[in-house]
């Protein structure tokens, strides 16, 4: 809603004229902090952990891969297993097996400093069907303004499991390239409204070609992923007249920045018809 | 103590007293804070809100001065041997501009007069002041004066000291105003030909009022003349106005009806074809009605309505608000004037989204009722004494979602809150001896929350740990805040003056918005067992001095203000539909504190005023920051507004003003990092940077033209931003389309030069 919101205060800007102008402004610098992007994905394994630092913001110097770094992941079954450093700042794991209702840890050493983060993997919900329909806003629907005569809404039918909160990431491709979210980049619904019910959930104004594959994935996941791509979203769609902007919520310990999350997936894909 | 002090003086002359109204001659209008000065008795009073005065003084022969700004002053002989009715009508000194000016004792009102800190705007003067579009706005014209800081270019609000906007209590005919912007704040909601009068207090704030930490905006309602009807209006490049007022009996009531609507979207929609199926204006309608009972009651009805409407193709977005207020006056004798109000007061908006069979509506909205009994009695020339009650009924909607035609989108419906808002006050105006004036009173505000509704307590974490049930009318939580309100002013001689003044405030609605500036989607939140009540304490001392023989008026001014509970989100709030919104809420400190400057020229064909304020506002919360203080976002080191007014001749007069302020603090990144292969700002600090300073020049002309028997006409020519600087709205950063991997920033501005002219008429 937020976004609709900041859509339709810029419609009243736009009344007046507004206008933009590419302007200098110097930044100060901050020291660079210690970026992780890790998941635990239903299913067999390996599971990867991305390590980097952050740098300085107009130019991303200093965002470098972190290589000189060690670590392991436990689970709740009283599981672990090391990384492996397999370069380039990416590290895996070789036995570990993702087990849905259970907690998986990360633990890190980079630079003397220990760094822990956690989550616990759902169990996954499974998509039932999707289906689209020619989309009511057209071009001035909440995707809007790109090179597509046709716009669709797409639904993906699922079922909330009634006795847990559960979260939920949600991604549309067409053709393999990503379609951004109505409130951001990335999709996501928590059943808190919706518990044990039978979900629809819709994809609006999404602009597509006939013939077109759209892939439409569902991923259940752990409460700090979610907030985590919750607040991402915000970061990433700052500006403007937003909110006081902030770092997305990290369950990275230690002023880490980044997430170590945990997912299960489904997908379901279609051709649009002529 | 308070009736020792007020028996102190003993008389053993025979009193009587003279009581009355004062009026403006041509439209009957009362006049709110005209004065009344006996030469004799150097002494005397001003008319209240109501255009009420009254003075008892022992029995003699006297010479009674009325004045008010801007009318001629009348001076009446009375030889007291009774209590006597001496009701005065004042003309306006604008038919006679060559002539001499009468200068009336109200001139030095500056210095002598105990109250500091509040801001009196003539509404009639301010036509004059150019702005954007012509659109005549009170609350902008407010913010040209120190202490009083605008909340930025088509950003609603208004920052008083270091306040936050939802920290001013703005009444329309004492009824709360909640969202006093159009359209994402570019206009306020008042239509300047409805007004009467406007008075700010940004300090030594009477016992009377309460409910906001900051300011009182107190806005009256015209009454309608009551001589004979007339029309008038205003054609202006964005809007147009039409007023209707005449008596409903000659002298004894009075009704005014006025309307005011926006229509910049249909010109955009001939102009651009984008702009066809979107809908963007608004509109406002004032109207009231008087009528006297007899000698003593007089009655009032008054009522505002307003909304926006923005639409595109299937949103329908709206917002606003209304207002009534009844309103009874009697007096129960020549010393005791009493007022009881029923005030109605609502906001809310709703945001429609219809899609074939597919409907979404999402509300939200503050909901008042409120009983009010104020009583002014004027006890001897030395005290007035003013005391009453006040009782506030108020229902929020937090918000509601509902979808019809789809199973995809659940109904949200966020419980009602309901509280009982209260006060008691008394206060009294005294003078000792003919140098110190003193207003002092004591408030005590409460709140109670009452059910039905679910209280729940959290953990650190925003969970859920317990869970309270309540019952319809149970009481779920009570604060009490004593409020003590001083002012004192002591005349060093007889054209300069020291002022002192201490309030204590307490605020128990708060404003909850996660955006920058005002949104119509901020929510109004109750205080309740998780949100205490916000209170402040300020002290302020200044110096007033008047030149030239008042010519010239002129105050410097020091304060100090703190602020405890103030409110502040943590990170990644949600205010929409969130019925947890209180686990996401954090709470800390602010302070403010700073020097104001104003010299203004009061007479002459030239006129005008400097205003300048160097202040600093912090906060200071555990949770942000590092729990380090930093700047408010109204933080603003510098403010200047110079106002220049020359009267060329009777038909052409000019006006420019200039002003400068401070960028506001601003959160802006440090560093980035990359995420999923996105580029994400890294914050280090809360309001660590500053938008560029603003800064502008808008000029303007005002030509009446040849009066008719008929019709009085007049043109306003204005240019706003003259020298077409390009003040930034926003500043945001994206990734450079010619340098991938690298970011830019990208500044928003609104406006370069806008010249706008608009007809007024009256017949």
């Amino acid at each position: 809603m937020k976004k609709t919101i900041i859509y339709l205060s810029v419609l009243v800007t736009l009344f007046f004229t507004s206008c933009e102008k590419v302007i200098d402004i110097n930044l100060n610098e901050s020291e660079p902090r210690l970026v992780v992007e890790g998941a635990v994905t239903l299913g067999t394994g390996p599971f990867f952990v991305q390590l980097s630092t952050s740098g300085d913001f107009f130019t991303g110097n200093g965002i470098e891969p972190v290589s000189n770094a060690g670590g392991y992941i436990t689970n709740s079954l009283g599981q672990t297993d090391t990384l492996i450093n397999v370069g380039n700042g990416l590290f895996r794991t070789s036995t570990l097996q993702a087990v849905p209702n259970s907690l998986y840890t990360l633990h890190l050493n980079y630079n003397n400093q220990a760094y822990t983060a956690s989550d616990s993997l759902p169990r996954q919900v499974l998509i039932d069907s999707i289906n689209y329909s020619v989309s009511e806003f057209g071009n001035s629907g909440p995707q809007g303004d790109d090179e597509y005569d046709t716009h669709y809404d797409f639904h993906c039918y699922f079922k909330d499991d009634p006795n847990r909160r559960n979260y939920y990431l949600l991604s549309v491709n067409v053709n393999g390239e990503q379609v951004e979210g109505r409130r951001g980049k990335y999709y996501l619904l928590s059943d808190e409204f919706a518990n044990g019910k039978h979900i629809a959930y819709p994809f609006f104004g999404v602009g597509a070609n006939p013939n077109d594959t759209v892939l439409i994935s569902l991923s259940a996941v752990g409460k700090a992923t979610y907030d985590y791509f919750r607040t991402l979203n915000d970061a990433l769609s700052q500006g403007g007249m937003g909110s006081t902007p902030y770092n997305p919520i990290s369950n990275v310990s230690n002023n880490a920045l980044g997430y170590f999350g945990t997912f299960t997936y489904d997908s379901e894909s279609i051709i649009i018809g002529k | 103590m308070l009736f020792v002090l007020l028996t102190a003086p003993v008389f053993s002359q025979k009193k009587y007293t003279v009581s009355g109204h004062v009026t403006d001659a041509a439209t009957g209008e009362e006049q709110i804070g005209a004065t009344i000065y006996i030469s004799e008795l150097k002494t005397g009073t001003v008319t209240n809100s109501y255009g009420f005065y009254s003075i008892t003084i022992p029995q003699g022969t006297y010479h009674l001065r009325y004045s008010y700004v801007g009318y001629q002053s009348v001076e009446k002989e009375i030889n007291l041997t009774d209590n006597t009715v001496l009701n005065i009508e004042l003309k306006t000194l604008e038919t006679n501009l060559d002539e001499v000016v009468i200068k009336g004792d109200a001139d030095d009102a500056n210095v002598r007069s105990s109250s500091m800190g509040v801001v009196k705007m003539d509404v009639k003067k301010i036509n004059k002041i150019p702005i954007l579009f012509g659109e005549q706005d009170v609350l902008k014209t407010l913010t040209l004066m120190p202490g009083i800081s605008s909340g930025g270019e088509g950003k609603g609000g208004f920052f008083v000291r270091g306040g936050n906007t939802d920290q001013n209590l703005i009444l329309l005919d004492e009824a709360p105003v909640y969202n006093a912007s159009h359209l994402f704040g570019f206009f306020s909601v008042f239509n300047s030909d409805a007004l009467k009068d406007i008075q700010l207090y940004k300090e030594g704030i009477p016992a009377e009022f309460g409910g906001r930490l900051s300011s009182v905006v107190d806005v009256y309602m015209n009454d309608g003349n009551s001589k004979k009807y007339s029309i008038s209006g205003g054609l202006g490049i964005i809007s147009s106005r039409l007023t209707l007022e005449g008596p409903i009996v000659k002298d004894k009531g009075s009704f005014i009806v006025s309307g005011r609507r926006t229509y910049a979207d249909l010109f955009l929609r001939l102009t651009k074809k984008d702009f066809k199926n979107n809908t963007l204006y608004f509109y406002d309608f004032n109207a009231k009605a008087n009528y006297r009972i007899g000698k003593k009651d007089r009655i009032f009805l008054s009522g505002y309505f307003g909304r926006d409407k923005l639409g595109t193709g299937n949103f329908g977005f709206s917002w606003g608000n209304a207002t009534g207020t009844f309103r009874w006056n009697h007096i129960f004798n020549n010393r005791l004037f009493s007022n009881t109000s029923i005030i109605y007061s609502s906001y809310d908006y709703l945001i429609k989204v219809e899609q074939q069979n597919l409907k979404i509506s999402l509300e939200s909205g503050i909901n008042d009722w409120n009983i009010k009994q104020d009583f002014t009695y004027f006890f001897n020339t030395n005290n007035t004494l003013k005391f009453g009650f006040n009782i506030i009924h108020h229902t929020f909607m937090p918000g509601e979602r509902l979808a019809e035609g789809t199973n995809s989108i659940p109904d949200i419906i966020l419980e009602k809150k309901r509280g009982y808002e209260s006060a008691v006050y008394l206060s009294n105006n005294q003078k000792i001896g003919t140098r110190l004036k003193l207003t002092y009173g004591f408030r005590v505000s409460m709140y109670n929350s009452i059910g039905p509704g679910t209280v729940y307590q959290y953990n650190s974490n925003g969970g859920v740990i317990s869970e309270t049930e309540y019952q319809s009318g149970a009481l779920i939580k009570s604060y009490f805040e004593p409020e003590p309100r001083l002012s004192v002013s002591y005349m060093l001689n007889e054209t300069s003056s020291v002022k002192v003044s201490y309030q204590r405030m307490a605020q128990n609605v708060h404003l909850l918005s996660t955006s920058t500036s005002d949104s119509p989607t901020d929510v109004w939140v109750p205080s309740s067992s998780i949100i205490k009540p916000e209170t402040s304490n300020q002290v302020s001392l200044g110096y007033f001095r008047n030149f030239k023989n008042n010519t010239f008026e002129s105050y410097v001014e020091i304060y100090y203000k703190t602020m405890r509970h103030q409110i502040d989100f943590k990170d990644g709030a949600n205010i929409f539909l969130n019925p947890h919104i209180e686990a996401d809420i954090t709470f800390g400190d602010g302070r403010s504190y700073g020097m104001e400057v104003f010299v203004k020229k009061r007479l002459g064909k030239f006129t005008g005023w400097v205003g300048y304020t160097l202040s600093k506002t912090e906060r200071l919360f555990d949770e942000i920051n590092h729990g380090n203080w930093y700047p408010a976002r109204q933080d603003r080191t510098h403010d200047v507004s110079i106002v220049a007014m020359y009267q060329l001749n009777k038909r052409i007069s000019f006006s420019a003003n200039w002003i400068y302020y401070t960028g506001d603090a601003v959160t802006m990144p440090s560093g980035s990092y990359v995420v999923n292969g996105n580029i994400v700002p890294l914050y280090t600090e809360r309001n660590g940077y500053r938008m560029p300073d603003y800064h502008r020049l808008d000029v303007g002309m005002t030509f009446v033209s040849k009066e008719t028997k008929k019709l009085k006409s007049s043109w306003n020519f204005s240019v706003y931003n003259v020298y077409a600087r390009e003040n930034a709205y926003s500043i945001y950063f994206q990734e450079n389309p010619e340098k991938p991997g690298t970011m830019q920033a990208v500044k928003l501005y609104l406006f370069s030069i806008v010249p706008s002219v608009t007809w007024n008429f009256k017949f």
